[in-house]
């Protein structure tokens, strides 16, 4: 019951500030805009490198965002009452990651065809580009809590967050780009894919403890 | 049996463990460099070329003890990571940290020389082959651990203690990092030469005896090391206890 | 003497990675012992202030 309450709280808390939801957009499509700038606009070129740019781009486009995920409530005091509320720590980490998978990952999966198609990305694989990055955007919000509760009293954790996340999304982006890249080369991307929701299982399963036990440390 | 557990019980408390190792640390050091001197001087003359590799297969003899030191400190730290963080251990907080410097630089060490030695086999310096590749991601592995501890270093406790979480999510994470970017290359590649193509041929005990002097040489170096920055680790966090002050005055 | 330390045409490879090998040792051992110097005197010159 409580698990509802914070998701729908925090939901409503990013929607009113609109800027949370289109500012990664904005930023994939000014980033993508680089690429033919800087490659050049031949379309073969293009679609040799979408799979692997349309990917990092929706990593990098949640990844801005993860910084903010529990600072809020960490600074306003509402992260300490929820672990005296009794409600358990993973649970409230579960809402939390659901939350911001709702307010970014779910905004990057719908723009994904959008950024897919000015990269001239092959028709094929847009089914598997959608399949991957449904996959996957929920494993970036459930690792970030990790990140975002580790920094989340410091000032300027940004690259540090970075840091500490990238190894861990390093699979992640192997088995997602990876499984796009194999479409377009008329291969079949079924291995990828469940290596795929092998990540999520598994993130879905520690990250939340992982979490939580970040924050106890940073509320002792 | 009862020398082991005082041992061990002595180990754990911060002033036994400063006195006791106090004592190893010369020992240790020159252990390291004699055997470093002795596994180098071997490997570079006394060791003949290989067949196929030539001279250049000697660069092996500092590569790859860098590359096991790398992945075994990693371990270590994992490992101090969880006593750290389950039973808030000292000792265990310090060996953590003291690890770290010289773990990144054995991994940064061993992705030198293995440009240095990929040049030459490859004729690049650079491939995102397997090795290499999970090889840097390790780096980062670390840079992580010391970064988290600096971003809280005006609470050494906490900043040990998140350290500690980074360390054993790490060490959860680097199998599967090692597999997927195995699996990324094999894809992508084909099975790329492999770095230790001369390594596997090695049967010859002129070849094989520096390489094991030179581990060993490492490892003695990275407990001089390690034991080293531990002292001054919990030096640094027990200012305010009455054995650290006592260690001042009695020099 | 002299031929036993020629690497032929890996001259720059070996003994590049035999110097770096060195100089991280070295850049460990300084840094260490460093660290330590600073830690004993800031030590010490706290100690001072809470006898005084």
């Amino acid at each position: 019951m409580r698990f509802w309450i914070l998701l729908q709280r925090d939901v409503l808390v990013a929607w009113r500030k609109k800027s949370n939801i289109y500012q990664p957009l904005v930023f994939q499509l000014l980033i993508v805009t680089m690429f033919p700038l800087g490659l050049g606009a031949g379309a073969q070129t293009l679609q040799k490198i979408a799979p692997a740019v349309v990917w990092i781009l929706a990593l990098i486009s949640t990844l801005i965002t993860l910084e903010n995920i529990f600072k809020d409530d960490y600074e306003d005091g509402s992260l300490a009452l929820y672990t005296l509320s009794g409600m358990s720590l993973p649970v409230a980490v579960i809402a939390k990651a659901a939350a911001h998978w709702l307010t970014t990952g779910l905004p990057v999966i719908i723009f994904a065809p959008v950024i897919a198609v000015l990269l001239h990305l092959p028709a094929s694989a847009y089914g598997i580009l959608m399949l991957s990055l449904l996959i996957a955007t929920p494993i970036f919000s459930l690792l970030g809590t990790v990140g975002s509760a580790l920094i989340m009293n410091l000032k300027n954790g940004g690259m540090l967050l970075s840091v500490l996340i990238m190894p861990l999304l390093a699979p992640v982006l192997i088995f997602g780009a990876g499984a796009v890249l194999e479409t377009t080369l008329g291969n079949t991307p079924v291995g990828h894919i469940t290596l795929l929701a092998g990540c999520f299982v598994l993130s879905l399963t520690l990250a939340p403890l992982a979490a939580a036990a970040a924050i106890k440390v940073n509320l002792e | 049996m009862n020398k082991i557990v005082k041992f061990y019980h002595e180990m754990g408390s911060p002033p036994s463990f400063y006195r006791i190792t106090g004592h190893w640390l010369k020992p240790l050091l020159i252990l390291a460099l004699l055997l470093t001197v002795y596994g180098l001087i071997d490997g570079l003359f006394f060791a003949p070329p290989d067949y196929q590799q030539g001279d250049s297969y000697r660069i092996m003899f500092v590569h790859v003890p860098a590359a096991w030191m790398s992945m075994f400190i990693y371990f270590i730290i994992g490992v101090s990571g969880i006593i750290a963080f389950v039973w808030r251990m000292k000792v265990a907080e310090a060996v953590m940290m003291a690890s770290a410097p010289i773990g990144a630089l054995f991994t940064a060490l061993t992705l030198l020389t293995g440009m240095l030695w990929g040049k030459p086999m490859w004729g690049t310096y650079w491939d995102w082959d397997a090795r290499m590749t999970s090889e840097l991601i390790l780096l980062f592995l670390y840079i992580g651990v010391m970064g988290i501890y600096s971003a809280y270093d005006d609470d050494p406790r906490k900043a040990a203690r998140l350290a500690a979480l980074v360390a054993i999510i790490g060490l959860i994470n680097l199998p599967i990092i090692r597999y997927s970017v195995e699996w990324w290359t094999s894809i992508h590649q084909g099975a790329s030469i492999s770095i230790m193509g001369g390594n596997s041929g090695i049967k010859e005990w002129s070849m094989l005896r520096p390489l094991l002097v030179m581990a060993l040489a490492t490892k003695f170096y990275y407990l001089y090391s390690m034991l080293h920055r531990a002292r001054s680790y919990l030096l640094r966090t027990e200012q305010n206890k009455s054995w650290v002050s006592k260690q001042f005055i009695e020099n | 003497m002299l031929t036993m330390l020629d690497m032929g045409k890996y001259n720059f490879f070996v003994w590049g990675s035999m110097a770096l090998f060195a100089l991280m040792m070295a850049v460990d051992l300084i840094s260490l012992h460093r660290q330590k110097k600073q830690l004993k005197r800031q030590i010490k010159a706290r100690q001072r202030r809470t006898q005084s």
